[in-house]
């Protein structure tokens, strides 16, 4: 078996995926960023100034009307003061080890708050939103990559779908309102070009791809039979050119003057 | 001619091929240990809010803030947390047009410094569980100050360990929070982002010139090989037709 067949069939197998792994390869470099991070169309609205001087709810005020609440001791691990929208209400976000879900609470009353309902959510995402087009639905999103891999970020979060034809959809924090995602049309391309250069159909981890070591190591194959391949060529030119050079000149005289 | 533009095309970017099956390999087989980081650490959580020590109030953020730096001061955020060095609970306070929080002890209302380097380093010695001393600190002030090695919140600091493994343990100035630990899985792949996405030309992937260009020129390679084999194709299927016949 020459390097050559090698190099042609190995390079015929991984033919279709090489070609996959170029066009979307050039596609990452090609996609715009901004775009592609979604804040053409967003007013990219800083975060808004706290309420502080309202927040009059104390540390051990929290602290107690927790373990009213949760029936035990909490422990604390953060408290953040922050303005949420919509209505800018000043809210303690509380971190309580061993508890995934945070809590919400009014710095002013220290009423437990509920998470943001839907209306809430489209609210928030129009006034970011500054695209052609309205609202057309609303999801909420619970699981990893239930959108594929269009949102990896904290769930849960509300998905807002907009029907401008770039279909711009922002990710809501149902705890805070901040808005967690801007994706659209350039989003879904990279997803795709990305599903394609790592085997996304097949594995989503990229961490012992088997798709990926096996494709990969045969690419590996195929292109260094290609170099080799080229090896006894470059032996037949350099013993051609000295066949054509011919004995040496000096030795052609002396063997003529004898 | 198709067998001339595969052969030389393919001689162009032989190299930079190699190294982008070689690096896309690699991800694959350290992905996971070179982002999940260094694991001799003891990878605590902050510690509670000591909440009976607290005896300033939210509302009084915004004076204690104008009274140091003035009028201009806007805060957006305020947490309540444990400091990392002695685990004091702080007000960390997020300002509007700021990068650096302010930091104010909760108990007694007073302004709470950036920590020192020792300081620093005696966070990550807390936190590593290896035999290695401390080679050296540094403060990390720019973006790709370290290469790819760390992207988060500037300023902050990196103690870096004395072990074969390169550990290096990157802590907030401010907090005393610990914000990444890296070894040399994550060189490993850098190097590999490095070779793959022509990161010693051009440090972003959008409009990275020298991927788009290798890239394109790649694509003809591949096609060249694909057109230099079509006549040979035809010529089997046609010996095979006159076998038959």
């Amino acid at each position: 078996m020459s390097w050559r067949k090698i190099h042609l069939w190995l390079g015929l197998v991984v033919l279709v995926q090489t070609v996959l792994w170029i066009v979307s390869g050039v596609g990452f470099g090609l996609l715009p960023d901004e775009e592609t991070q979604g804040l053409v169309e967003s007013r990219r609205l800083p975060p808004a100034p706290v309420a502080a001087e309202a927040a009059t709810w104390s540390a051990p005020d929290i602290a107690t009307a927790l373990e009213r609440r949760l029936g035990r001791t909490p422990d604390i691990q953060m408290v953040t003061l922050f303005t949420r929208p919509p209505g800018d209400t000043p809210v303690f976000l509380v971190t309580l080890r061993g508890q995934p879900e945070p809590e919400l609470i009014d710095a002013r009353s220290g009423n437990h708050l509920p998470l943001l309902t839907e209306a809430d959510a489209i609210d928030i995402a129009r006034s970011d939103f500054t695209g052609e087009g309205d609202v057309t639905g609303i999801e909420w999103i619970t699981e990893p990559y239930q959108k594929g891999y269009d949102y990896t970020g904290s769930l849960p979060a509300y998905r807002v779908n907009f029907s401008n034809n770039k279909h711009t959809r922002l990710y809501v924090s149902p705890y805070t309102g901040q808005i967690l995602a801007r994706r659209n049309i350039y989003r879904t391309v990279r997803s795709v070009f990305w599903t394609l250069h790592v085997f996304g159909y097949l594995d989503r981890n990229i961490q012992a791809n088997a798709p990926i070591l096996v494709t990969g190591t045969i690419s590996l194959i195929a292109i260094l039979s290609g170099a080799l391949m080229y090896v006894p060529y470059l032996r037949r030119r350099r013993a051609a050119r000295s066949a054509l050079s011919g004995p040496a000149p000096m030795l052609a005289v002396q063997a003529g003057q004898e | 001619m198709w067998r001339k533009v595969h052969f030389w095309v393919g001689l162009i970017i032989f190299v930079q091929v190699l190294f982008w099956i070689v690096s896309g390999i690699g991800f694959s087989v350290i992905y996971d240990r070179a982002l999940g980081g260094e694991r001799q650490t003891r990878n605590l959580e902050p510690a509670p809010v000591s909440v009976s020590d607290v005896q300033v109030t939210a509302d009084r953020i915004p004076s204690l803030l104008r009274s140091r730096l003035g009028d201009a001061a806007i805060a957006t955020s305020v947490s309540l947390q444990s400091h990392g060095f002695d685990g004091r609970p702080v007000y960390v306070v997020a300002m509007q047009g700021s990068d650096a929080p302010a930091v104010i002890d909760a108990k007694t209302g007073s302004w709470v410094e950036a920590l020192s380097a020792e300081e620093a380093q005696i966070i990550a010695q807390r936190d590593f569980t290896g035999d290695a001393p401390v080679g050296s600190v540094e403060a990390i002030t720019r973006p790709f100050q370290k290469g790819y090695d760390y992207f988060g919140q500037l300023p902050v600091y990196r103690v870096n360990f004395s072990n074969w493994k390169g550990t290096r343990i990157y802590v907030s100035p401010h907090t005393g929070e610990i914000r990444l630990r890296r070894n040399v899985d994550k060189t490993m792949f850098d190097v590999f982002w490095t070779l793959h996405m022509f990161g010693y030309v051009d440090r972003s992937i959008p409009g990275n010139v020298a991927l788009i260009a290798t890239g394109v020129i790649s694509m003809i390679s591949v096609l060249s090989g694909i057109t230099m084999y079509g006549p040979h194709l035809k010529r089997k299927i046609r010996n095979g037709r006159s076998t038959r016949t």
